[in-house]
Parts: C-alpha cells; sequence; structure tokens
C-alpha cells in the first residue's frame, strides 16, 4: 500500500480511537509513525531502480521490497521500546506511536503480494493478498487516496 | 483448486523473479489467507469501536476468537501466515490498552520467534481468549 494511505488511514483511525481533536493535536506523530516504516523501501529502489519501474506497471512486488521494519524482530523491539517509554513519556501519545505503526503493517500484510516477515529465523514467504496479485491491488493503491481524503473532509 | 493455487504461486515467483525462492513459492492455500485476512480486520475493527462502539468491539472479539479457533482446528496453529496475522493483529488490539498487555504482546512476539525458528511445541499465550474472559469478568 502506498506511503500516503497509510498516513491518511492512520489519521481516520486515530481520529475515530482517540478522538478529534487529540488527532488533530497530535498530527505529526501520526504521520511520522505510519509512515516512517516504509524507510526501508528506500535502500531496494535505489539498487533496483529498473525492477522497481517494471513492478510498478506489472503490479508484482518482491518481498525483497519490505526491509528490516517490516520484520518480527523489528516488531518485538519496537513493542519493547514502546513498553518502556510508556513509563516516562504521555501514555496517549505511546498509543497513538504504537497504533499507527502496527496498523501500517497490518495494512500491508492485507495487500501486498508476499513478504518475509520471520526471514533471519525462517525464509518462508508470507501471503494474504485480499485483492489479489495484480489489477485489484493497483486500482486499490490509486483509489485509495481520493477516497480517504474525502472520508476525512466528511469527517 | 488447491494445485491451481500452487500452480499459479509457482508461476508468479517466475514471473517476477524471484529464482531464489521458487522452490519454496506459497504453498498455502485459501483457509490459511482468508483466516489470516479475518484476524487482521476484526482486529482493526476492535480497537477502532472499542472505545466508542463498546458492543461492536465485543462482537469483533468474538469473531476474532472463532478466527482463532477455527485456525486451532484447520492449521494446528503451524501457519507461518496465521501467526504473523494473530502477533500482528495483537499489538494492533493491546496499542490502544495500557501497560500490561504491551508487555504481553512483547512476550508473544518473542514466542513466536522461538516457534518459528527452532521449538515448534513453545505454546504461544491465547491472548485474544484471555482478554474475551477478562473482558467478561469485568462485566460481571
Amino acid at each position: 500500500m502506498n506511503t500516503v494511505s497509510h498516513a491518511l488511514i492512520g489519521f481516520a483511525a486515530s481520529s475515530i480511537i482517540f478522538g478529534p481533536e487529540i488527532a488533530r493535536d497530535n498530527v505529526m506523530p501520526i504521520i511520522l509513525a505510519s509512515t516512517a516504516m516504509d524507510v526501508d523501501h528506500i535502500f531496494y529502489f535505489i539498487k533496483h531502480i529498473k525492477p522497481v519501474i517494471k513492478q510498478a506497471k506489472t503490479g508484482h512486488t518482491t518481498p525483497n521490497l519490505q526491509g528490516i521494519f517490516h520484520r518480527v524482530h523489528s516488531q518485538l523491539i519496537f513493542m519493547l521500546l514502546m513498553m518502556v517509554l510508556s513509563f516516562f513519556i504521555d501514555t496517549t501519545l505511546v498509543r497513538i506511536i504504537c497504533f499507527n505503526v502496527f496498523l501500517h503493517m497490518g495494512m500491508d500484510a492485507l495487500i501486498d503480494c508476499y513478504y518475509h516477515a520471520f526471514k533471519p529465523f525462517s525464509p518462508n514467504l508470507l501471503s494474504i493478498r485480499i485483492f489479489g496479485d495484480k489489477k485489484m491491488r493497483i486500482i486499490a493503491d490509486i483509489i485509495s487516496v481520493p477516497v480517504l481524503t474525502f472520508i476525512l473532509w466528511v469527517i | 483448486m488447491g494445485h491451481l493455487m500452487q500452480k499459479s504461486a509457482h508461476m508468479l515467483a517466475i514471473a517476477v523473479d524471484l529464482k531464489k525462492h521458487k522452490e519454496r513459492a506459497i504453498r498455502a492455500g485459501a483457509i490459511p489467507r482468508m483466516l489470516s485476512a479475518a484476524t487482521i480486520i476484526f482486529g482493526i475493527i476492535f480497537a477502532v469501536t472499542t472505545k466508542s462502539y463498546f458492543a461492536a468491539s465485543i462482537q469483533a472479539l468474538i469473531m476474532l476468537n472463532i478466527a482463532d479457533f477455527a485456525g486451532f482446528i484447520l492449521l494446528k496453529n503451524k501457519n507461518q501466515t496465521k501467526l504473523y496475522a494473530d502477533r500482528l493483529t495483537e499489538a494492533i488490539m493491546f496499542s490502544v490498552m495500557p501497560f500490561p498487555w504491551y508487555g504481553l504482546v512483547a512476550i508473544n512476539f518473542m514466542l513466536t520467534i522461538m516457534k518459528v525458528e527452532a521449538f515448534k511445541k513453545v505454546p504461544i499465550i491465547p491472548l485474544k481468549l484471555v482478554f474475551l474472559i477478562y473482558i467478561i469478568f469485568t462485566l460481571i
């Protein structure tokens, strides 16, 4: 799923859970938490620019696209970090960050073709693909941005 | 149907040049995918409705436990997609809850890694069931 959709979904869900005022006050943490995990794609994009363009046209993705932040051990470390932080900083902020990060992971797991979630421990490819492999995925990716923007505008 | 899906997954692995992964191309059928998708979707519904629409969140929690039970019966808790979906769901659900649940989710992540890597018989805490029981006792 594209990064803009992640940010919009994160903001919409946070508005419903924590209330629109808290979501508006914490708009930067929400956007950062829901998009920062995609930083690990950049290394793959830089190294494999041609396959990336080809994949964008066909709708296929490779599991190598998802780097270290999309793996279970990183998520475990992040969860432990959030647990420690919850003792020291505002728990609402910790909850907002934690929820948005894992919402991002959940949406990626639902929509992306393949991913190596357990990679250092298991080489198996995991897959859910609720929108299938090719066209529906691209269509959902394109449509999601205006639809989510409209929903946020209505809210 | 299962054979067809396996074949199409194999062909897709070749098409996107996943030569390394060709041998391990997805063997998962429709059931683990459906159960994993249902788990994540109900987890998100639970998290979104838990503060404003309590009745809806309870229903989502019950559906999650039904999906877990179906996974336990059909997949015998070995499917990695379902294992990962379960951990993500727990993280989404309990990230809006206070401290103790964070710790339990982290423990479950550790147990899952142990289960996947070497120790196949490592038990994983059924957090969703524990939470359902906790909610029932709280309501009573």
